[in-house]
């Protein structure tokens, strides 16, 4: 902790430089956050899908006749993977023109669950939210500038903690939460500054951290390929790739019976990246509140629709998606999401606030802001403090 | 809202005690909802939300200015000196 000038001086400047580096990327950050937190919101108003009311909800349509409509739609693409959405019956078809395509050229077609009708709905990779997606997570870049971005979160994980060491000199002589409003505008915004930033350090370490870990889902990914899937693909190594794999509902009949309660959250094919070459791949989601973050994966031979193994994901899957949540807001309603919103428009004043007292510094302050706030120098009149 | 400035110098743990009590509400209201639904989600709204409204109010100047306004309403005078009354009376030449 700071308990002497040079320390003092030392947190400081580490306060200010991972601040400055990171500032303008993490204001663009929390700007477009701000409309990303309500996407599903603005989502539904601009951009609604239509579902029939009058149709029995435990109804299951055939997965087997929505995979031939998708691959009538796109001839000659390949269909990656089939993704349920988690409130609504709705499932999506992702078909990319090769198996390993990127989520930039995926075509997205939506069907419902109970009838397998489509959906006709814009696809959700495409208009101003998916933009303003792209922007907020890559700066329309891509992985690396998914993995600059979470560089800077990691800069800005150094500036919270800085910014506890540093908080301590200056509230020697204030009362928490004060806000001096009669002497300026510098110590009215250094206060602002230094409240806003103490009552939010976990909320912005849990939204950057979880950030951080967001841009590192491909290299994750890749990890996972070389891991658990490489494990589970070893035994059928050296044989040919499956040309007709067996019917989508033949494998899902098989995960039910083997696992009567399932919650099925995603499907993907043979040779999709989040698979092997020999198997449908079904994740299963948990059944409470906690656990339907924790995936359990189903993995059917694509040749027999046998199950081939049924198990947990590693621990570091998980801790994605278990950073999806802690990083979108999403998982308490809308009342969190205001507090979200509400919480970001505080990181804003701090960093807003941050900048405008580094534009109005000067040298001699501080020089004089660390000689006045160490400790050893509490109490003193001014004359008698040491440098 | 005048605030006055203490010479009281604050030990660390004075100055770490409302951020800490504060910080540790927030991360059980960050968390609560992840477990659960119903209660959990009302108890995330409620130690995730409080703090959050309260800190914008207390760094927008429009509470403050409000609250200053309102006590100025009272139009009893402050003392007898105070009085508009008292202000022209006739003083003698000096």
């Amino acid at each position: 902790m700071a308990n002497s000038r040079s320390s003092v001086r030392t947190w400081y400047l580490v306060h200010k430089w991972s601040s400055l580096i990171c500032m303008l990327f993490m204001l663009m950050l929390c700007v477009t956050g701000l409309p990303l937190i309500f996407h599903t919101e603005i989502d539904e108003l601009t951009r609604p899908a239509q579902l029939s009311t009058d149709v029995d909800p435990n109804a299951r349509a055939s997965l087997d006749h929505i995979v031939q409509q998708a691959r009538a739609e796109k001839p000659g693409w390949s269909l990656i993977f089939l993704a349920w959405n988690e409130d609504v019956p709705i499932v999506r078809a992702i078909l990319g023109p090769t198996m390993k395509a990127g989520e930039g050229e995926a075509h997205i077609i939506s069907y419902d669950t109970r009838t397998g009708e489509r959906i006709m709905t814009p696809p959700s990779n495409e208009g101003v939210m998916y933009f303003i997606l792209d922007l907020h997570g890559s700066m329309l870049m891509g992985l690396p500038g998914a993995l600059f971005l979470g560089f800077m979160g990691l800069l800005l994980v150094v500036s919270v903690v800085s910014g506890i060491v540093v908080y301590a000199p200056f509230m020697r002589k204030l009362a928490f939460s004060t806000v001096r409003r009669e002497r300026g505008p510098r110590p009215k915004w250094l206060d602002i500054h230094n409240v806003t930033g103490i009552v939010t350090v976990v909320w912005i370490l849990v939204v950057s951290i979880s950030g951080i870990i967001l841009t590192l889902v491909t290299p994750i990914t890749a990890v996972w390929q070389r891991d658990q899937l490489a494990t589970i693909a070893a035994p059928y190594r050296g044989m040919p790739a499956v040309e007709h794999p067996v019917s989508l509902d033949s494998a899902i009949e098989t995960v039910y019976r083997e696992v009567p309660d399932a919650d099925v959250s995603f499907v993907s094919f043979p040779g999709s990246p989040f698979g092997t070459p020999h198997h449908f791949t079904v994740a299963l989601r948990g059944d409470t509140p906690l656990t339907k973050r924790l995936i359990t994966l189903a993995m059917i031979d694509a040749e027999t629709a046998e199950l081939s193994t049924l198990e947990k994901t590693p621990w570091y899957l998980t801790v994605v998606n278990l950073s999806v949540p802690l990083h979108f807001g999403d998982y308490g309603s809308w009342p969190l999401k205001i507090i979200w919103a509400l919480l970001d428009i505080a990181a804003i004043l701090t960093l807003g606030s941050g900048i405008y007292l580094w534009l109005k510094r000067s040298p001699a302050r501080l020089d004089n802001l660390v000689k006045t706030h160490t400790p050893q120098n509490a109490g003193l009149p001014i004359e008698e403090m040491k440098r | 809202m005048t605030v006055l400035k203490s010479k009281r110098v604050r030990t660390t743990g004075e100055i770490f005690f409302w951020p800490l009590i504060i910080n540790v509400i927030c991360l059980v209201g960050v968390l609560a909802a992840l477990i659960g639904d119903g209660w959990w989600d009302i108890m995330s709204w409620l130690t995730l939300g409080v703090p959050a409204v309260w800190l914008l109010l207390i760094v927008t100047p429009w509470p403050n200015q409000f609250f200053a306004w309102a006590g100025g309403l009272s139009s009893r005078p402050k003392s007898t000196w105070d009085t508009a009354e008292f202000k022209k009376r006739d003083l003698p030449d000096a």
